[in-house]
């Protein structure tokens, strides 16, 4: 009975603590949970484009949020296609040109390899938690799992989107779901976040499902293999010589 | 008056030298009615075209009123031809665009003249050859003897002091033949101007009053005789 | 009877083969006219598209806003438009004044999202200097806050039609996103394929709202009354705006196209040039037959006394005779050729149906006639007739009047 009470009890300060976090607070749980320090993976980027399914892959190596690399191996036609990510700068490599070109100014909205990513929303690397006003406006349920929803506000007109809608997951402190507003109030891009496997105590989302919301019957879906987290990963490979190596 | 000293004249066909002509010595006055005989290759025409300054001799002098024509320009040459020698030849050589009256004014174009003395000049000369009713007509509406009228007309409308014909008559029927020789004739007669032409046509011989024989280049024979026959 | 009487009757001594050799000339004469008047008319409409819809005469940027074509920096904008409005209104030679604003796009019809070029304009001002507001050809033209007018070949791509809503989604100067609803209130077919297929127009207000540039505009365009005495004009307003802007003319704004238009003058001079050399061809062989079988008569003419230039000046009246027969009738089927272009054109739409286009203009061009250009064209013809004629012509003088005679 006891421990029954004791159990009650604890659930119930549990639930004030919980109801007592923050915005921010959840954020920085969520940030601890998922930003690893390294990570290297295999991956295969699904293209839905009204109905048919074009497959690519690549591999990518990042350290932090700052830097990262990725090199498409599939399909032919793309193969050798490299990216370089290095704070906000963003440089691409084509076989066919042999030389990186920077990715800069109206070419960051453009679309990645055909996919609904654009070029800037693989550029972000500033923490959330600094760039937003964050508030917590409610629970929900996804997916049949229990959720906070988080609103984010620009603290500073430079960002990307203006405003985002975030759900964490109560239980494994993930985000599930990121909607990413206009300026002007209007839904642009939805993502959806799966597959979450523990890896080396993080909780690492394995697919990511991108929506681009002003286009219908189209997604793109990252599906992460061959993950390894916390690796050495060697400075040469966030260097433009080594974009650039035949 | 026309002198030639030890004329001597090559061609060369291919690896061989052939001998047109071979050492001719003559003298031509003025006013004379000469023909120039001979079969044919036997040099006549290369005779005649080194007198008409249209060919250079490969030795020997030829002296028109004294001078050596030899030593002209060809600018000076075709000055003598423009001014001093009428040209007949055995094919008529008229300009086929050209009228009767054209053909004759063409050697005109070529000198200064006014054009009223010009026209009546052409129109005179075209009458005395027998033409007067044919002066808008082209060379291909006319017979060979009314072509040749006018080749004739066009030699002397220049008013040269010579005339070289060569071989005027070969082209022509006797009759015709007849009628240019003494048309030729007639105009020699009237107008003093030396007529020397080539021919191997004996009834051309028979007209002339002096006829020089040609053989493998050189002369046989220079006969004279008072008057020819009419 | 001159020489040139004589060459003209030698010209028709073989009709037939004056003919072929002159149509050969005119054929080649006739297609340098036909491509001048396409490009004269492809410049003059690229000329009138850029003037009437696109620059105007005109264009004040802040320095060094202006980089290259086609990149539309929110970084160096024209911040208080107003004042160089108020500092320039009373120059003398300017017709009117009109802030513009252009910005790297995209809008989405719900289902594709296409890049376009926006563009803020002052609803009023915009159509005293400029044609777009003539070329409304369903619908209307702006009026309210929410309006967008778009070119009947995007219209036609993305499946719009008057009334319809589309999303106009861009990157704010902070580089933000934002996004607008619009409703189509109008099409607009200008015949300048950047705004028919390309554009979305706007409210000035609007777009300066959507890149959240307060009063900001990236461009005043200004028309002028003599569009010819441009230079003076532009100095004059340089000077009393000062330097922190920098003024140019469509000209100089559009050195590019007509740098193209004069690499593709030249390509069209040297196709004219090779149909002409292989007319060239058929003069040489005309005069050089004319001359073998007049041999004997240059000679005949050599022994009446003719000097050789006096005889080769009769040929090349004759080559120059032909050559004025072809000119002449090459210039009158260019010219009936020229005159179908002016009325009807001649369109190209489908060869360059998925060209990325450069030229600002559509592909059914209308011809421009350049009458001076066309009597060049004649005498060149003559000319070249002329040229090509001396070389058989020299060759037959040379030989010695005895030759030519004998020559059979």
């Amino acid at each position: 009975m006891k421990t029954t009470k004791m159990s009650l009890l604890m659930m119930f300060l549990g639930a004030i603590c919980a109801s007592a976090q923050t915005g921010s607070e959840i954020l920085e749980r969520v940030d601890r949970n998922t930003v690893v320090t390294s990570s290297h993976y295999d991956a295969i980027m699904k293209i839905s484009l009204g109905g048919t399914i074009r497959e690519k892959r690549f591999t990518g190596y990042a350290v932090g949020k700052s830097r990262a690399y990725m090199e498409f191996t599939y399909p032919a036609r793309d193969k050798g296609t490299r990216f370089l990510k290095i704070d906000d700068e963003m440089w691409i490599y084509m076989p066919a040109i042999e030389k990186a070109t920077k990715i800069a100014g109206h070419m960051l909205r453009q679309s990645m390899m055909g996919s609904d990513f654009s070029y800037d929303d693989i550029l972000e690397n500033e923490k959330l938690t600094s760039l937003y006003d964050i508030e917590l406006i409610g629970t929900d349920t996804l997916d049949g799992r229990a959720c906070f929803v988080l609103q984010l506000k620009a603290k500073a007109p430079e960002v990307n989107y203006y405003s985002r809608k975030l759900w964490v997951d109560k239980e494994m402190y993930v985000s599930m779901k990121v909607e990413l507003y206009a300026k002007s109030g209007k839904l642009l891009k939805e993502v959806s976040m799966g597959e979450f496997r523990r890896i080396d105590g993080y909780t690492f989302p394995t697919l990511i499902r991108m929506v681009n919301t002003l286009r219908k019957d189209t997604y793109t879906e990252l599906l992460l293999e061959e993950v390894e987290l916390d690796i050495e990963t060697p400075d040469r490979i966030f260097t433009r010589a080594y974009l650039e190596r035949k | 008056m026309i002198e030639t000293i030890d004329l001597h004249k090559d061609y060369r066909i291919g690896k061989v030298l052939f001998p047109a002509l071979r050492g001719i010595d003559m003298k031509i006055e003025d006013g004379e009615f000469t023909a120039i005989a001979g079969p044919s290759g036997s040099g006549k025409t290369t005779l005649l075209n080194i007198i008409g300054c249209l060919d250079v001799p490969t030795r020997g002098k030829i002296l028109i009123d004294g001078t050596n024509i030899n030593e002209l320009s060809s600018r000076r040459k075709a000055e003598l031809r423009k001014t001093q020698i009428g040209f007949v030849f055995q094919t008529f050589n008229l300009i086929p665009v050209l009228t009767a009256y054209e053909n004759v004014e063409l050697p005109l174009v070529l000198l200064n003249l006014e054009p009223d003395k010009k026209k009546e000049r052409i129109v005179a000369i075209l009458e005395e050859v027998g033409l007067g009713e044919f002066i808008g007509r082209r060379p291909n509406e006319m017979s060979g003897g009314q072509q040749q009228r006018v080749a004739i007309a066009r030699a002397l409308v220049k008013e040269p002091t010579m005339v070289l014909a060569d071989e005027p008559t070969a082209n022509l029927d006797s009759t015709t033949a007849k009628e240019i020789l003494a048309l030729m004739q007639e105009l020699n007669e009237k107008h003093g101007t030396t007529f020397i032409f080539s021919t191997h046509d004996q009834l051309v011989m028979d007209y002339s009053r002096r006829t020089i024989n040609l053989r493998d280049g050189r002369i046989v024979e220079d006969k004279r005789k008072p008057k020819g026959p009419r | 009877m001159k020489l040139l009487n004589i060459a003209w009757r030698n010209v028709f001594r073989h009709t037939r083969r004056t003919i072929i050799t002159a149509a050969a000339i005119s054929v080649g004469l006739s297609s340098m006219i036909f491509m001048n008047t396409m490009m004269n008319g492809a410049d003059k409409m690229a000329s009138r598209n850029i003037i009437d819809f696109e620059t105007s005469h005109l264009e004040v940027f802040a320095k060094d806003y202006y980089r290259e074509e086609g990149v539309f920096p929110l970084d160096t904008i024209i911040e208080n438009p107003r004042y160089i409005a108020d500092g320039i209104k009373d120059i003398p030679g300017i017709k009117g004044i009109t802030p513009r604003v252009k910005f790297q796009a995209s809008i989405s019809n719900g289902i594709d999202e296409l890049p376009v070029l926006g563009m803020g304009i002052d609803i009023e001002n915009d159509r005293r200097i400029f044609e777009t507001g003539n070329s409304v050809v369903a619908g209307r033209y702006l009026q309210n806050s929410g309006d967008v007018l778009i070119g009947t070949d995007l219209a036609n791509d993305m499946s719009l039609e008057v009334g319809s809503y589309i999303t106009i989604i861009t990157k704010d100067r902070n580089g933000t996103y934002n996004a607008f609803d619009l409703e189509v209130a109008g099409l607009l077919n200008t015949g300048h394929p950047l705004f028919d297929r390309n554009m979305a127009v706007i409210p000035i207000a609007q777009a300066q709202e959507l890149l959240a540039i307060e009063e900001g505009v990236t461009e005043m365009c200004i028309r002028a009354i003599d569009e010819e005495t441009l230079g003076p004009l532009k100095e004059k307003v340089s000077e009393e705006i000062g330097a922190q802007y920098e003024v140019f003319t469509w000209k100089e704004m559009n050195a590019a196209i007509f740098e193209i238009s004069g690499f593709k003058r030249a390509g069209q001079f040297m196709i004219g040039l090779v149909v002409v050399i292989i007319a060239a061809v058929g003069i040489i062989n005309t005069m050089l037959m004319a001359v073998m079988e007049r041999i004997p008569e240059i000679g005949t003419l050599k022994a009446m006394g003719f000097t050789n230039s006096r005889i080769v000046r009769m040929f090349i009246y004759e080559g120059g005779i032909i050559g004025a027969f072809g000119s002449a009738l090459g210039c009158l089927i260019g010219l009936l050729i020229s005159i179908y272009l002016v009325h009807v054109g001649l369109d190209f739409s489908g060869l360059f149906e998925n060209v990325d286009i450069v030229y600002p203009m559509k592909f059914i061009i209308k011809g421009e006639i350049d009458y001076v250009n066309m009597l060049y064209v004649f005498l060149f013809g003559i000319l070249v007739s002329v040229i090509v004629t001396l070389w058989p012509v020299r060759k037959a003088t040379k030989l010695e009047p005895v030759d030519a005679l004998r020559h059979v």
